[in-house]
Formats: C-alpha cells, structure tokens, sequence
C-alpha cells in the first residue's frame, strides 16, 4: 500500500504536519489529525516547537503509522458530522464501529499487536481501545497454549506450582474452543 | 556454530589458519577456542530468549485482560508470571470491577423449585465439578473430618445468576452448592448462612470460590435481624453489618470488619423503629438503608458505614408494598407506584440532601412490579411481578419497558434475588499477591 502517495494535499488554509517513522518515511498530515496522536499533540504543546518541525517517532513502523493516519483521519471526519442531532450521532457511530471492525478485520495477529504498540506509543485512546478489544475476542475462548503463542509468551510456571493453581479454577477450563 | 562437535570445528579452524606452532599451544589455543564457541553460543541462546519475552507492555496487556469475561481472566493467569500478578492486583480487580455489569444472584433448590408446576426429579442432576460450598468451607477449616456430616441432598440450593441484556436474559450456574441463604452481596462477594455451625456466617466469592468463616456474632433468631454487606473506604475493606432486635425489642447493632476476629457493638437505631426485617439492605451513598415496615413506609433508617450511625430518612412519600429503594450508579433511587400506570423515581444523592424526582415511567406499568436492580453499566431499570415472576427491563434512553424472555434457564417463583455483580474481588486484595500460589 503506498503511503505517500495517498497523502491528499492539505486542505486551504490547513496546516500539515510532518511524522518521520522508524525507517525515515515522512507522512505529511493535516494538524487536525495529527492532534489525535496524543504523543504528537505533547510534542508541540512544549514552549518554542515550530509546527514545522518534523516529529520522529522512533517506535512506530511506516505500515503502522500509515494505517494510524488513515484511521484517525476517518474518524476526524466522522466527529465532524455528528452534532446536537441523535440520528447524525447514531450513525456517526455506527460508522465509525464499521470502519474499527474493518481495520481488525484484514489484520493478522502480528500486524494488530503491531498496531497496539503504535497507538499505545502515540496515545491514542480509542484506536487502543477498540485494538484490545478486537485481541480480546481472538483469544476469550482460547486454550492458555493458544495465548502464549499469540503473545509469544514462555510459559515461567514450574509444573507444581501450575497443577497447584489450575485445581482451583478447573471450572474455567470448560468450554475452550480446541486449537 | 556446530558445538555438539568442538573438536571437529577445532579441527577446521586449525587446518584453515594453517598449522599452529608448538603442540602445547595448540592445547592452550583449542582451549581458548572451545571457550570462545560456548559464549557465543550462550549469545545466541540468550538472543532467541529475549525474543520470546513478552513485547507488548504491561499497560497494554492489563487494557486486552480487562476486557475478556472472567473465565477467560481466570485462565489467563496461568499464561506467565507475570500476567499472574497482573491480574492478582487489586487495580486490575478494581478496574475489571467496574467494567462488570450487574447481574441478579439466587438460589435453586428442590423445595424451591416445587413451587413450579413440574416434578423436582426434573431439576437437572448434578454437574461433575460441582462444589459444595460445606465441603470447602470445612477444608479451609482444616479440621479433621472423617466423611462429611449427614447433609440432606433435598435441602441443597444451586447457587446461580441471572443476566439481563434488554429484552434478554440467561440463568448461568456457578456449580457450587449451599445448604443456607444468601444474606447480603457486595462487589462480587456474598454472605451466606453457614448451616455447619449453628448461627454462622460464610463470605465467599462465587467466582473465585474463595471463601472465609466470619466469627460468631449475636445469635438471633432470623426474622428479627437483617445483614448488610458494605464496603469501607477508610479500613480500605469491607463490613458486615448485623442488626437486630432482642426480646425486650431494642435494636443492636454489632459490626465485624471482614478478615479480623471481634464483632463491635455500636449503637442501634432508636426502640420501635423496625416492624419488619424482610427487606434486605440497600448499600448507597456510603450508608445502608433498610425500609423499617413491610407496607406504608414513611421513612427508611440509614447507616453511615464509616461513621456506623444510623440516622432516620424522611421518604418523599409512603412506601407500599411494591415498591422500594434501589441502588442506582452513585445514587440511592426511591421507586414509587404512583398511579395504576405510573412508576416514579426519586433519587437521593447524599445523605444530607433531599429527594428529587428524577423520572416517571409511563407506559408499561403495572401494579405489581417489584424494582430489583439497576444495571450499572447499561441503567435499564430490571423490576419482577410478584403474581407470576416475569421480568421485565426498563430501557431509559428510549423510554421503554420491555418484558424479559427467559432464554435459558429458569427462575423459580419464590427465589429471592439480590443485586450482585461477578468479580474477582477478595477482602484481602490489598496487596497484590507475590506468591504464584495463594
């Protein structure tokens, strides 16, 4: 997926922004978005920081960042149309749920971990939350093995000390989807 | 790196930098050698591992757990350590807390059930992992038992919930069994009757089946006391609350902090108060609040739970049979028939201010509901008709009743249902655990 190249030219009278990811790439965005980066937004409240400055977000791959900006940008425009009206809201919202669930949707366990980092790294609390809800129903009903191969988790119990606790909630080992 | 064979690899290494010089240095050198291959190799090793450490930090992995239904916090303790004394922490309890909606707890039982129009053979037999609480309480106690004292099976009740979600509900079972009554709830823990010991009381976490034997208070026979269950800002923790009233019909109080030994007297609510103890406490606004008469209320009487005085409320009119105070969110709702089609509600927002009228239901009323509970994530007002045990939902951000189909399960008739929500809660929380094991 490009990324540059999906840059729209800034609105009139729109300031951009500039983010450089971890290989260098340069994202150039309109501030209204980047001010949904909480960590962008800290950035520029400190004293003397000129808009033109390019922020480096050392933490953040180009594939992440690139699908951050094109989220938070759908959801800027999506706040913009909901207002006093129930129904503007209500579909607002129904809207932007469809466009979290797509997001979730194509992404591979790898990529929405990746994603996790990039908004918990850039503060932005509810792409991180609709995330770890999305991590959340991929893993509810799965086996404790299943869990540690998703997170890439060694398993740092001694067999004693597992077989010990696990007697106590046996009950919540029904009902485990099988790998 | 091939170390299964340093000799080999020696051996190549030689023939490639062309013959060494003496015999002994070749020793010394192939030593050397032997040593540098091991480090390396313990690098490579120690690389591999520090990939397999968990990337994604603490704060992100507490936001993922916090969102999973317990079962799945349960078995996500035994991932890793770490996660363990992630989710043994009391901000992590505190936090899934209150993300947990309410739900109502009860009992089934035999003799319950036969109030139903079907046979008690047809009250499903029990499942495998079924724990009686008895059993467990008498383990805990680590008293010697040879077998277990005679239990009546017909006289067990299956401890259960009800969930509410609109027009929805679901009975789940928490396969545990009890002999007595459930006294009092409070944040995901109950205090139920402990029929092993004449007058004595069990607080227990149905969830996680932890369960503690509260001390003997005041015995008193049971339709001449009430229990409340609160929780303690100031002792960080939680109180029981037992009133009651002796032969002379002077009301005493006596107040246990959980987790320690000694019941404290404090002064009871003034002589001739209380005419009925039937309805059970409701926990609000820092205090306990008991409607004192079984119809034509004109008052309820509140504890303070930190300063354990009791103080009379003024209702903003009589309360009838049914109607009640409910916990609602911060506030303590006072919920009034008013007219055959209409159910007001009053709220109360601290205990030196007055009521206010907050809502009036219009459409959807009917005489005989009974509010039980507010949901305190989603708000519906959950109330149940006393002729024929129905539930119904009131929704009030659109304004509807809606009746509750039973999806699964069933409630009996005569079941009493309290307010509780499922947590992970325990009284000594505190601290989040070291030990792997508790």
């Amino acid at each position: 997926m490009a990324n540059n190249g999906e840059n729209p030219s800034p609105d009139v009278g729109g300031k951009t922004v500039k983010l450089k990811a971890d290989d260098g790439e340069i994202f150039e965005v309109e501030e209204a978005v980047a001010m949904e980066l909480q960590t962008v937004k800290s950035f520029f409240d400190d004293d003397g920081v000129s808009y033109d400055t390019v922020v480096p977000l050392l933490n953040v791959s180009s594939t992440a960042l690139a699908k951050v900006i094109q989220y938070c940008r759908r959801a800027v425009e999506l706040r913009a149309k909901s207002g006093d009206d129930e129904g503007a809201n209500e579909k607002a919202r129904e809207e932007r749920e469809g466009l979290e669930a797509e997001l979730v949707r194509e992404e591979s366990d790898e990529g929405i971990k990746e994603l996790i980092l990039a908004a918990n790294y850039l503060n932005i609390k509810d792409m991180l939350s609709f995330l770890c809800r999305a991590v959340g129903d991929r893993i509810k009903n799965k086996s404790v093995e299943y869990v540690r191969r998703f997170f890439v988790l060694e398993n740092d119990f001694s067999p004693e000390e597992e077989e010990r606790t696990r007697n106590e909630v046996a009950w919540a080992f029904e009902g485990v989807d099988a790998d | 790196m091939n170390i299964e064979n340093p000799s080999m690899s020696i051996l190549h290494k030689e023939t490639k930098k062309g013959p060494m010089a003496k015999p002994m240095g070749n020793k010394i050198a192939s030593l050397l050698r032997l040593v540098e291959e091991r480090a390396s190799s313990m690098e490579e090793k120690k690389k591999k591992k520090e990939a397999l450490v968990p990337y994604l930090p603490k704060d992100c992995i507490s936001n993922i757990l916090i969102r999973l239904p317990l079962d799945s916090v349960q078995r996500s303790r035994f991932v890793c350590k770490p996660w363990y004394s992630i989710i043994n922490s009391h901000v992590f309890v505190d936090a899934h807390l209150r993300r947990s909606e309410s739900v109502l707890i009860f009992l089934l039982s035999k003799k319950r059930g036969s109030l139903y129009a079907f046979p008690s053979a047809s009250i499903l037999p029990e499942k495998p992992n079924t724990i009686s609480i008895e059993a467990k309480f008498l383990q805990t106690e680590c008293v010697p038992v040879f077998g277990l004292p005679t239990m009546d099976p017909t006289l067990k009740s299956y401890i259960q919930y009800l969930e509410i979600d609109g027009g929805r509900s679901k009975v789940v079972e928490y396969n545990a069994s009890c002999l007595g009554n459930i006294r009092a709830t409070c944040n995901g823990l109950i205090l139920l009757d402990n029929k092993l010991k004449k007058g004595g009381l069990i607080v227990m976490n149905p969830v996680t089946r932890k369960l503690i034997a509260l001390p003997l208070g005041t015995l008193y026979p049971p339709h001449n006391e009430s229990y409340g269950f609160a929780s303690s800002n100031v002792t960080d923790g939680y109180k029981v609350v037992h009133l009651f009233r002796d032969e002379l019909g002077f009301l005493s109080c006596e107040i246990l902090i959980l987790g320690t030994r000694l019941w404290r007297e404090v002064n009871g609510p003034s002589f001739g108060l209380f005419s009925w103890f039937g309805y059970m406490p409701v926990s609000a606004i820092g205090a306990l609040h008991w409607v004192p008469h079984i119809d034509r209320s004109d008052f309820i009487v509140s504890m303070d739970v930190e300063k354990e005085k009791f103080h009379t409320i003024p209702l903003p009119k009589s309360s009838r049979t049914h109607d009640r105070i409910v916990e609602t969110g911060d506030f303590l709702s006072f919920v009034t028939h008013e007219e055959a089609n209409q159910i007001d509600i009053w709220i109360l927002k601290g205990l030196g201010e007055s009521w206010t009228k907050q809502h009036s239901i219009t459409m959807g009323c009917i005489m005989d509901m009974v509010p039980l509970l507010s949901l305190r994530i989603k708000g519906d007002m959950i109330f149940k008709r006393d002729e024929d045990g129905s539930f119904y939902a009131y929704d009030f951000q659109l304004q509807v009743m809606r009746k509750v189909e039973m999806e699964k399960g069933f409630v009996p008739l005569s079941s009493s249902l309290l307010p509780h929500v499922n947590s992970l809660v325990s009284w000594s929380s505190r601290e989040s655990c070291q030990d792997v094991c508790d």
